[in-house]
């Protein structure tokens, strides 16, 4: 090339490339992982040169030609793309957020499930209708117990998906209290739990204002706000934190944006300290308390 | 491009969930805006027939591997983990997909290992589409062909559609993008538009 001498220990990534490496391109051999780390290096020290040309790496005798130029390079990609994905992932984050996902989901298949039933229980017994107190779970039971009914099987299976999903609500509760230990004091651990699985990262919640921690999860009702000019949204998933749906529904709106505004804090504290702070808790608490008093 | 009783086709192997017509992958225009693109402009279509493609925004990489079917390489970047990683899969099922786990916004974290492209296509949903398209024309040759799927939605909701068109056309423009076409995606995609041009970096023009 032209212009070797002013490089300056810039170099093209295919000239970190030994021998051994080509002969083998099998990216999960020990010479292929230590070529990436070595690219990964150079890559964060902005010392590789740009746009390669195919031309050049065959002229400097590292590839034969095309098709073993663009194989090289697929597979340093790919060794990259999974080093990275690796590196960007907070283990005990990312399973606090699938957990919680696989908790909701969960809930959501007992619930249409048990419905189904019912709907089909009244349809032959239509006269339970009035004055019966015979609720979903008595009835799950009773089919469950009885071994010559079609749908007993299902009925086991649901109690026993119940249970799980009591062992599964325990251990986010466990997680997010380690995670999220400031924002678990203030809304509880399962709600702060969906809310950091709704934000998709710690670092995405503690960027948030607290005006968009109050409306998360009510998307569709926030755009109808926005493009037809019906009232905002008071709360989404922060509904489901009882300080909120238990206050008189004239409250709910100031309890949850305080709430909101103690828990962009709370985040903050949670990503970027990652410990308890008793003495935030208690202010914050007193705030969200004293907000949905007053009349 | 493969095209039967009005059906467009790709030829590369089947991957699961594909629909398949006289034993070629269907290349449907409801879920693949190039593929809209090109119901909705036969008489010249995107010029991918064996091309160099750099793709922003691949996602999990559905329009990738039908382009991958078609072009020489594609390299493919997004800095999403969970769609990433199905672009990992496929990149690993396929030759000639070059997987990038970056952000379009950063050019120069893949800059090393891109090389220049005949085609750029940038399907990125974000408030700055525009800017980052712009920071990304390093990588065009000169007379390659930039193809930018707009959603109009990202770039606020109160704004006046034609005014927004008219900006990022004036933007493309300064940055030395001639012969601009809009194509509207409507009938496909709903609040999309594509902006198709030439870059030529010699003549800047407004």
């Amino acid at each position: 090339m032209a212009h070797n001498q002013d490089r300056k220990g810039l170099r093209f990534w295919y000239e970190l490339c030994d021998q051994e490496c080509i002969q083998q391109n099998n990216p999960s051999s020990p010479s292929w992982q230590e070529f990436i780390e070595k690219v990964r290096h150079c890559r964060d020290d902005l010392v590789l040169l740009p746009l390669p040309v195919w031309e050049d790496a065959v002229s400097a005798g590292v590839v034969s030609g095309r098709p073993e130029y663009l194989s090289l390079v697929r597979s340093l990609a790919i060794g990259l793309a999974i080093r990275d994905l690796e590196e960007r992932c907070d283990r005990e984050e990312v399973t606090l957020i699938h957990l919680v996902r696989i908790l909701d989901e969960t809930d959501q298949a007992v619930s249409r499930l048990s419905e189904k039933i019912e709907d089909y229980y009244m349809a032959l017994h239509p006269a339970e209708l009035a004055g019966s107190d015979r609720t979903i779970r008595s009835l799950i039971d009773t089919l469950a117990k009885d071994a010559s009914h079609p749908l007993s099987p299902i009925s086991k299976n649901i109690l026993r998906l119940v249970e799980s999903r009591t062992v599964l609500s325990k251990s986010v509760r466990e997680y997010s209290e380690k995670t999220l230990p400031n924002m678990s004091a203030l809304c509880g651990p399962l709600v702060s739990a969906r809310l950091l699985a709704h934000a998709g990262s710690k670092r995405h919640l503690a960027c948030m204002p607290a005006a968009t921690i109050q409306v998360l999860g009510a998307g569709p009702s926030l755009f109808t706000h926005l493009t037809s000019g019906t009232r905002p949204p008071k709360h989404g998933l922060l509904y489901q934190y009882k300080g909120v749906h238990h206050t008189r529904k004239r409250l709910r709106g100031r309890v949850s944006r305080v709430l909101a505004c103690q828990l962009a804090i709370a985040a903050r504290i949670d990503y970027y300290r990652g410990v308890r702070d008793e003495r935030f808790i208690q202010t914050a608490g007193m705030k969200i308390l004293r907000a949905g008093e007053k009349a | 491009m493969i095209w039967q009783n009005g059906i467009l086709l790709s030829p590369g192997a089947i991957l699961p969930g594909d629909l398949v017509y006289q034993g070629m992958r269907i290349w449907d225009p409801g879920r693949s805006k190039v593929a809209a693109l090109c119901y909705l402009h036969t008489p010249d279509e995107p010029p991918v027939t064996g091309a160099r493609i750099l793709y922003l925004g691949a996602a999990a990489g559905s329009t990738v591997s039908f382009l991958s079917d078609y072009a020489e390489v594609v390299y493919a970047v997004e800095f999403s983990s969970r769609p990433a990683r199905d672009l990992v899969r496929l990149a690993h099922s396929r030759s000639n997909i070059i997987p990038l786990f970056e952000d379009a916004r950063y050019p120069e974290r893949y800059l090393p290992f891109v090389e220049l492209v005949d085609v750029l296509i940038q399907d990125i949903a974000q408030r700055d589409q525009a800017e980052i398209v712009i920071r990304n024309l390093v990588f065009l040759r000169d007379g390659g062909h930039l193809i930018l799927f707009l959603k109009l939605l990202s770039m606020g909701v109160q704004k006046n559609r034609e005014e927004m068109i008219e900006n990022v056309v004036q933007l493309l423009g300064h940055a030395g993008i001639s012969g601009i076409r809009i194509i509207n995606l409507e009938r496909y995609h709903t609040g999309h538009v594509a902006v198709w041009g030439i870059y030529c970096p010699g003549q800047k023009s407004d």
